[in-house]
């Protein structure tokens, strides 16, 4: 349809036919890549203005003048041809290496040619997500899109990824853009723990239900110009999907399979001491979690715990591989089939894939399970055409628990002493290896009886999709009606032994991993639905040199959601996993259900003159039911234009290929979150310790009791408003084998929504109010060079820049100008601060006196900073993508780097490792007695009053040479934020596309073959020996940026694809 | 599919405003105050009081037993936030939605006890001007002689207006006896009026009203207890749940301190048995010097095999269902005998009181043996050489019967009659030669981060009024003592 319509709209530009018409010349032009028609070609008689465009099945028919031989053939998007004119004619053309003549897709799904539009917009073809054959769509074009920040939080299968588009700017830690496939908003919440210290899991992010093989194109959209027709979610930026749609198959039966094997290996691990084993203080014992003994002698010693009056022997020398030698190769298959075509009136697609992932964490305790299954079709009925899009995703995955609770794997395996031996502790016959008889007491286990005995799963069964239908009236009109639908169920299931009963009478029974531990079930299934109604009018027409085009309409959404929990404890079986299976009665809460509507109505008009200028203005007024009744509404506008300069310098410059500037003006409104408008009453429940729950109902006497909520509600939220602003420059040199596209975007978020912390003396710990003021500004560049361009070589470049600087402009007075916004309280901490960058690192430094001296306590350590001192950011310096194709007839290499400089982030891999003396940097100075380098001790006071120091002269003992390294040595707790820069070879590819000769006897197609790598390797500055930066265990959006707390190493990825249409 | 209809912002996950009545509330401000005496104080008072020590091989709580304590420690956080934002705000919420003068009273008489904690922690604490909402987001402080008198007047005010009706709200801490409720006012006031009188303020006007009070002899029967726990997941006393579930369960982190145990062998103490469990290494109660786990080895010259057999875990089987004291008769007790003997100069009325405070003790822990421990010498009233011995083995007695009753309590009553005494020799040298020492003495930590040593005499101020109120005063050292502990 789309490109029916273009047809028409070029063919009016053009001057068609020619008095001096002396022969005819009939071909074709299809498409080099797939040998489809092209559809709306133009061919050019050369010399000339006279020529003519292709027709539904990409034939044309031109008269050719005399003593004009040659025609100019092209198509947006794709590359130009200059060829002799010969009656029966082929032209195959090849897609245009510098994409600038791409069509993309805009808001409300209406496409538009890339050069006319004013603003950013990256469009990606499904092809090129498919390729790097990630479980979803997003991980892979980490470091390849300028202006988008996508990382994987974690390398477990089917884990999250983050994407942040130009910066992040929300207080209330969403800033994940809005993903919307073929028109239809799309949930994206991620499922992942609110408890990362103790009980951490990430079961992924809803976008990753997408198959990325079913995907014809992305776009992503930054600004808010771009992305104001989508209203209030689209504030961080709208990701659209289109998916694949049925196509006519002039040859075969439009049949496509894919199909693969990965393999996964574990990429970064700290790096660990390899000269002092178990022991404490300095001292060898029997039954440590760390490696604080003494130096490695080779001598053979008994250790651990008694069973049946006999210990296990050792001998005392490190295991150099042991963490290595623990983790195993993960691997993956996966398949997906389509089918597709389509009439002259109807048009259909369906594909079917799957995906089994097993980590590289021993067991298949770390696995992911998708099945996908889509359905799209259209049926033209005269001037109706009626759209369906059906998808249906089944996930199913398990995840190994991060962070410090007994079911936390990774933490048992960093508490090892470096002469234990982790790989020998798998036989599970051996009763040394049972928790009841491990070999150390202290709040750890072993880690396969964790894989195979706890259980960490999660099921989704998901449907979304949309029903649509198109109607053209009075010739430039199209009248448009959009029911969108996305429901998802998912199921969470948790299951901890009850350690106290299965080792009642073993040796470690008292100890604190057994003791106490009375198992647990967790069962929590999680509703949501999304309904999304979207009615709209649009308007195309040529007038003259002007193009006008408009659309006009009404979006109203329903957002509904419910969870219901239940958890219980001592368990009477002490592995199975059900509620019922405990003397206690389970704890239920149903508290959480929420609903929340908007409705909003747009409208967008643009005027293009001579393809030359385009000027696009778009307003919109949004109605949300989560503000207050007298702030409901809100309008927001923007506008945006574009010169193509180039247009007037073709004659005289004809080295310039293209030429853009842009200019783009936006506002976006965002609404509250649910129910923040009134304060409640909640069920009566107190802590004081943080520990345990004070809370009714008390079953003895039979009371129940609420209590004022402590947070105010307020009557007074107005909506929160974000204004951006961007200009942009786009040029191309040398028939494209040289561009460049850079922008610069300035973003204000204004009036954020926020629960503002209280003094608790007022009577409340926070009040929602508007408040603070975020600003974003960067640069964007993407830089394309073509070396050489051959007729059967291609070696091309790629380079794009980011730099982002977030800026807090403001922030209310009440708060000294800071919010601590750190998922876990304790010796490090992430702060907003009025005047400098969003994400402070605040942490205890080392208190030095005026000279610069270390102060130390009475113990010879270190004393810490009384309070917490700014260390730095979380953000990036600047993030680089570099990349390379070389392409040889069917023969391709890509390889991309991903390179991101400066920022820290919080290692607990770091905190832990120094704790238990594995680290490598804990084996300084031999771990001989020494006095802290450059030190001064207190002596007293002096008459007014201020501290006497003199020369420290107390040497570290083995014990305090422990508590040096515990507290982060020489830095104090600042040791345990670590430089998260690093350079990840980010993938590899090498891919064979089958010449058409050799399968032309063959039912197939085409037949292609791709090896590839993903996370091959990882560079960071050497103070990093822990972690790769990239993981985090507290979510994909601003709490992520905190850091890890154990989590599961990554791993790199390889394997290959064979790809087949028939 | 979906309406148009925008009025749905009421959150369907709670109830609604109107229905939520007073004597739905009540309940929820005795246990706000409750949970916040009988778990976070409860065991970082059972450090300041030298009941309790941390476990060698353990970590969780060396700062407490090093006095390595400052704002960003957060150790009042919680409590401050229990007591104001919970309780005090929930009063202020039941103010407003009953005229009943009976259940006003009891409000009030829970006001004062939680402003009590508040100044006996941090001193100063907002109080004219707190709890107003974001009309007053940033109160200021007053000093905590105001907060005293003030809530003793509020107090005095409520008593003077009832009007003898029954008490509508539920209340399973005094089950709506007003007569108890007036007991347990009587019983703060003299607790209050004892820390003005020692602490200098009006002491002969305070000492008239204590004399009244004990006079008039209106105070309440048995315990005032929260008693709403039992041995179930999710019903435990949260202190005790700590052992039983969460991250911390099975972790033993709580060893006996030499204070506590060598008074309890002194005294031939029956009730050691109660809370204490023998060391396995020796078979006996042996305490750690405070502040000492990770010397004690070197001193031993045993270094790292230093480990918990050496000395008494806290046993806390008791604490699971146990309830939360809030004011025991004991300490009533404790008080009335302090009264006669000190302003009443009534020796057998001090006798009669000091034997039924210990009595009440041993019958609340269910220990035989009060009679025994009465009449032997070190313990006997009657056996002290002088009257300042007397008092002296009266707030020894009161500190023992406090142990796993009121750790509050036992840490500010310290403070107002510095009984235990602090000794004069550091944990070294009482380690090195036991015969220097007097049973029951405070030791300074063997490691103390308090420069210039000494023990702590308050907690600092809690870092979310530092964080979000501008006008909380300058940090306090943990030394710094509060106004009415003027020694």
């Amino acid at each position: 349809m789309e490109k029916r319509l273009k047809m028409l709209l070029m063919s009016l530009f053009l001057f068609v036919g020619g008095a001096f018409a002396q022969t005819t010349v009939k071909g074709t032009v299809v498409s080099q890549e797939d040998g489809q028609p092209v559809i709306g070609a133009s061919i050019i008689i050369e010399g000339t203005s006279q020529g003519t465009v292709t027709d539904g099945e990409g034939k044309f028919s031109i008269t050719m003048p005399q003593g004009k031989t040659k025609v100019r053939v092209s198509y947006i998007g794709m590359e130009t041809k200059a060829v002799t004119a010969r009656n029966g004619m082929v032209v195959r053309l090849g897609l245009d290496a510098t994409a600038i003549d791409e069509i993309v897709v805009t808001a409300m799904g209406v496409k538009r040619s890339a050069k006319a539009i004013g603003y950013s917009a990256a469009s990606l073809d499904g092809d090129k997500i498919s390729e790097m054959r990630n479980n979803d769509m997003m991980s892979g074009l980490a470091g390849k899109v300028a202006g988008v920040s996508i990382s994987t939080t974690s390398s477990d299968p089917g884990a999250s990824n983050s994407v942040i588009i130009r910066g992040i700017s929300s207080l209330n830690g969403n800033n994940q853009p809005l993903y919307v496939i073929d028109g239809v908003p799309m949930n994206n919440s991620a499922v992942f723990t609110d408890d990362g210290l103790n009980k951490g899991y990430d079961f992924g992010n809803g976008a990753n239900a997408v198959n990325p093989d079913d995907i014809e194109n992305m776009t992503i959209l930054k600004g808010a110009a771009a992305t104001a027709l989508y209203g209030s979610r689209a504030a961080n930026g709208v990701i659209m999907i289109t998916t694949k749609s049925g196509k006519k198959q002039e040859k075969g039966i439009g049949l496509e399979y894919n199909g693969g094997i990965q393999w996964e290996s574990v990429l970064r691990l700290p790096q660990m001491q390899n000269d002092f084993g178990m022991g404490w203080y300095g001292n060898k014992t029997d039954d440590e979690n760390g490696s604080w003994g003494p130096k490695f002698d080779g001598s053979t010693l008994r250790y651990g715990s008694i069973y049946k009056n006999s210990q296990k022997m050792k001998s005392y020398v490190p295991i150099k591989n042991n963490m290595e030698d623990f983790f195993d190769t993960g691997f993956r298959y996966n398949n997906s089939v389509s089918l597709s075509n389509a009439t002259d009136n109807t048009t259909y697609y369906v594909s079917l894939s799957q995906i089994h992932d097993d980590g590289i964490i021993p067991t298949d305790a770390d696995s992911y399970t998708k099945y996908t299954f889509s359905a799209n079709a259209s049926q033209k009925v005269k001037d109706l055409t009626i759209t369906t899009a059906l998808n249906y995703a089944y996930q199913k995955n398990t995840f190994v628990t991060t962070g410090q609770g007994g079911g936390s794997m990774y933490n048992a395996v960093m508490q090892t002493p470096r002469d234990i031996s982790i790989a020998e502790l798998e036989d599970m016959s051996d009763p040394f290896n049972t928790p009841g008889y491990y070999y150390t007491p202290y709040g750890i286990t072993n880690p396969y009886y964790i894989l195979n005995n706890y259980e960490n799963k999660y099921e989704n069964e998901r449907f979304y999709g949309k029903l649509q239908l198109d109607y053209d009236f009075l010739k430039y009109f199209r009248a448009t009606y959009r029911f969108g639908l996305d429901t998802q169920t998912g199921h969470r299931h948790v299951g901890i032994p009850n350690l106290e009963k299965l080792f009642a009478d073993t040796y470690n029974a008292t100890s604190s991993t057994i003791a106490g531990s009375t198992g647990s079930v967790t069962e929590q299934t999680t509703r949501r639905r999304e309904i999304n109604h979207d009615l709209f009018v649009t308007f195309d027409m040529p007038i003259e040199d002007f193009n006008i085009n408009a659309v006009a309409g009404f979006n109203g959404n329903e957002r509904r959601y419910s969870n219901l929990y239940g958890y219980v404890e001592n368990l009477t079986i002490p592995t199975f996993y059900n509620l019922s299976n405990s003397s206690e009665r389970p704890e239920v809460n149903t508290e959480d259900t929420w609903k929340r509507r908007y409705y909003g109505i747009y409208g967008q008009a643009e005027v293009a003159w001579k393809n030359m200028v385009y000027l696009t203005m778009t307003a919109r007024n949004d109605w949300s039911s989560t503000l207050p009744k007298g702030n409901r509404s809100f309008f927001y506008p923007g506008i945006t234009a574009s010169w193509i300069f180039s247009e007037l310098l073709k004659e005289k410059a004809p080295w310039l290929s293209f030429g853009k500037v842009r200019a783009a003006w936006g506002k976006t409104g965002n609404d509250a979150g649910v129910y923040m408008t009134n304060s409640v009453y909640a069920q009566a429940t107190s802590n004081s310790s943080g520990w345990a729950d004070s809370k009714f109902p008390f079953s003895k006497t039979g009371t129940n009791a609420y209590t004022a909520g402590n947070i105010l509600g307020s009557l007074d939220l107005s909506p929160e408003m974000t204004t951006e602003f961007e200009v942009g420059l786009n040029m191309a040199f040398l028939q494209n084998r040289i561009s460049f596209d850079v922008s610069y975007y300035d973003r204000k978020s204004d009036k954020q929504i926020f629960s503002l912390n209280m003094d608790p003396a007022s009577g409340y710990t926070a009040m929602n109010t508007n408040l603070g003021k975020v600003g974003n500004k960067g640069i964007e560049a993407l830089v394309t060079v073509v070396p050489v361009r051959t007729k059967d070589f291609e070696w091309a470049l790629t380079w794009n820049f980011t730099k982002n600087k977030n800026k807090v402009i403001s922030l209310p007075e009440e708060l000294g100008g800071e919010i601590n916004i750190s998922p876990m309280s304790g010796d490090v901490a992430l702060y907003i601060i009025e005047g400098e960058e969003l994400g402070v690192f605040k942490a205890y430094r080392t208190k030095t006196d005026a000279e610069g001296h270390t102060i130390v306590g009475p113990t010879g350590t270190p004393l810490q900073t009384d309070d917490l001192e700014k260390v730095g950011t979380m953000n990036h310096d600047y993030q680089m993508g570099i990349g390379t194709t070389f392409k040889y007839k069917g023969i391709s290499l890509g390889v991309d780097f991903d390179i991101r400089k400066g920022g820290l982030m919080y290692s607990r891999t770091a905190d832990i490792t120094y704790f238990t003396g594995n680290a490598m940097q804990t084996a300084y100075n031999d771990r001989n007695p020494f006095v802290v380098p450059n030190s001064v001790v207190q002596e007293g006071v002096d008459a007014a009053g201020n501290p006497v120091y003199v020369e420290n002269s107390i040497a570290l003992t083995p014990t305090q040479i422990y508590n040096y390294w515990e507290a982060g040595g020489p830095t104090s707790s600042e040791a345990f934020l670590v430089d998260k820069s690093y350079v990840k070879l980010r993938s590899v590819i090498l891919s064979w596309d089958l010449p058409k000769a050799w399968l032309a006897k063959t039912p197939l197609q085409g037949a292609k073959i791709s090896f590839f790598g993903n996370n091959l390797f990882l560079w960071t500055p050497s103070s990093n020996t822990f972690i790769d930066p990239e993981l985090t265990t507290f979510g994909n959006d601003l709490d992520g940026n905190f850091g890890e707390y154990s989590a599961n190493p990554s791993c790199r990825k390889f394997g290959f694809n064979v790809n087949v249409k028939f | 599919m979906a309406s148009c209809d925008l009025d749905i912002n009421e959150d369907p996950n709670y109830p609604s405003p109107s229905d939520v009545s007073a004597d739905l509330i009540f309940p929820a401000i005795e246990n706000s105050i409750a949970t916040a005496v009988g778990d976070q104080m409860f065991n970082y008072a059972g450090f300041f009081a030298q009941y309790w020590d941390q476990m060698p091989t353990a970590n969780q709580y060396n700062d407490l037993a090093e006095l390595n304590i400052d704002e960003g420690d957060n150790l009042f956080n919680r409590c401050y936030q229990n007591l104001y934002a919970q309780a005090l705000e929930d009063i202020e919420d039941v103010l407003t939605k009953t005229s009943n003068t009976s259940d006003v009273f009891a409000a009030k008489v829970l006001r004062a006890q939680a402003f009590q904690y508040v100044v006996d922690n941090i001193d100063q604490c907002p109080y004219t001007e707190a709890l107003k909402g974001n009309t007053n987001a940033m109160p200021a402080w007053d000093n905590g002689q105001t907060v005293y008198e003030g809530v003793l007047k509020e107090l005095d005010d409520a008593e003077a207006n009832l009007k003898g009706e029954t008490m509508t709200v539920t209340d399973p801490l005094l089950n709506k006896s007003v007569s108890q409720w007036k007991g347990y006012a009587n019983a703060l006031r003299l607790r209050m009026y004892m820390r003005l009188i020692d602490g200098g303020i009006d002491a002969a006007g305070y000492t008239a009203k204590a004399k009244a009070l004990v006079a008039a002899d209106e105070f309440f029967t048995g315990d005032v207890a929260w008693d709403v726990y039992s041995d179930a997941v999710g019903q435990r006393n949260p202190w005790g749940a700590i052992f039983y579930e969460g991250t911390l369960a099975g972790t033993k982190n709580l060893c006996a301190a030499h204070p506590l145990v060598s008074y309890l062998n002194a005294t031939n103490d029956p009730r050691a048995a109660y809370g204490l469990e023998q060391s396995s290494k020796y078979n006996a109660y042996v305490g750690q010097l405070p502040g000492s786990k990770t010397l004690t080895g070197d001193w031993l010259g045993i270094s790292s095999a230093y480990n918990d057999d050496y000395v008494s875990n806290i046993n806390r089987a008791p604490a699971k269902a146990m309830p939360i004291y809030l004011f025991t008769q004991s300490e009533l007790q404790f008080l009335i005998a302090e009264v006669e003997k000190r302003f009443n100069n009534n020796d057998a009325a001090a006798k009669a009181a000091y034997e039924a405070a210990v009595t009440a003790d041993f019958t609340s822990k269910n220990i035989a043996g009060a009679a025994t421990l009465l009449a032997a010498p070190k313990t006997s009233w009657d056996a002290q050489a002088s009257d300042d011995d007397k008092l002296t083995l009266l707030y020894m007695q009161k500190w023992v019967a406090f142990f796993y009753r009121n750790h509050m309590e036992a840490w500010s009553e310290a403070r107002r009659t510095d009984v235990p005494e602090l000794s004069l020799f550091s944990a070294k040298a009482i380690f090195a030669d036991a015969t220097i020492y007097s049973a029951g003495d405070f030791i300074e930590p063997g490691v103390n981060f308090i420069v210039g040593g000494g023990l702590a005499k308050r907690v600092p101020f809690p870092s979310n009024a530092r964080r979000y109120n501008k006008n909380t005063p300058a940090a306090k050292l943990l030394s710094d003592r509060v106004f009415w502990d003027a020694k």
